[in-house]
């Protein structure tokens, strides 16, 4: 039987060149991941900061529609909720990983 | 669409419905009012206001091309409220000697709102704002039960 025969999906990304970007080492892998965690959390920060606006015009008196206040907040409060989850993923791998016997 | 698509809709249905519900508050307010504007020296009576809805396209290019290439279903986003316009429909003529702007023969011209019928708008503006706040919770809570994915 002809070993190279057995296909793995690994192989099988090798010949479709996918795993030119998987290749990287790991300080550029982590710098991906740093760019996209901080692109993420400012994307967070800026809807959370448009409901702290909304929130003080509101409590100036320049808002005229209640709604929106309320929506913005919801906006905010659903993806600060997904951030998290990201994040007790992200930790929940890690911590795996330091469990693992080598 | 992004994920707050939903939100952005329901949040311009919502503000339609609010400014119906101040257009009816005006027209209710003015129900008797009998010098809303001069015009050539005389008084006229408020006439009934009414708000013309229209879907909000995001562009006229992004409809054709999407009308071009066959695709049909564009959800668009959202409504909005295009004009306020005025009822003409003749005014409500009552006999009142005793009133200031009382003509020669007695009568006076009241305008053209019936409070019942506004009444019915304010159940539809009410009911309608309610149903887009239901449908923006329902948003909200698909939202969060994709985040319980995988938990």
């Amino acid at each position: 039987m002809d070993i190279n025969r057995v296909s793995s999906p690994f192989m099988v990304q090798n010949q479709l060149g996918l795993v030119s970007q998987m290749n990287h080492t790991p300080a550029q892998a982590g710098a991906t991941f740093k760019k996209a965690l901080t692109e993420a959390v400012q994307n967070v920060n800026e809807l959370q900061n448009v409901s702290a606006l909304k929130t003080e015009q509101l409590a100036r008196g320049e808002i005229t529609n209640l709604h929106d206040v309320m929506i913005t907040g919801q906006k905010a409060s659903v993806a600060l909720q997904a951030t998290v989850e990201v994040r007790n993923k992200v930790i929940e791998s890690y911590q795996e990983i330091m469990r693992m016997q080598v | 669409m992004t994920i707050f698509g939903g939100f952005n809709t329901s949040s311009s249905a919502l503000t339609t419905q609010r400014l119906r519900m101040d257009v009816i508050s005006s027209n209710m307010a003015n129900a008797e009012t009998t010098r809303a504007q001069q015009v050539n020296g005389e008084w006229v009576p408020y006439r009934r206001k009414m708000v013309v809805v229209e879907p909000n396209q995001k562009t006229p290019f992004s409809s054709y091309l999407h009308t071009a290439m066959g695709q049909k279903g564009e959800i668009g986003s959202g409504v909005k409220a295009s004009a306020i316009v005025e009822d003409q429909n003749p005014f409500k003529l009552v006999y009142d000697p005793s009133h200031p702007d009382a003509n020669v023969e007695g009568y006076v011209q009241l305008p053209n709102v019936d409070p019942l019928r506004e009444m019915v708008d304010l159940t539809t503006a009410t009911r309608s704002y309610e149903a887009n706040v239901t449908t923006l919770n329902a948003t909200k809570n698909m939202l969060m039960k994709a985040l319980e994915i995988g938990r």
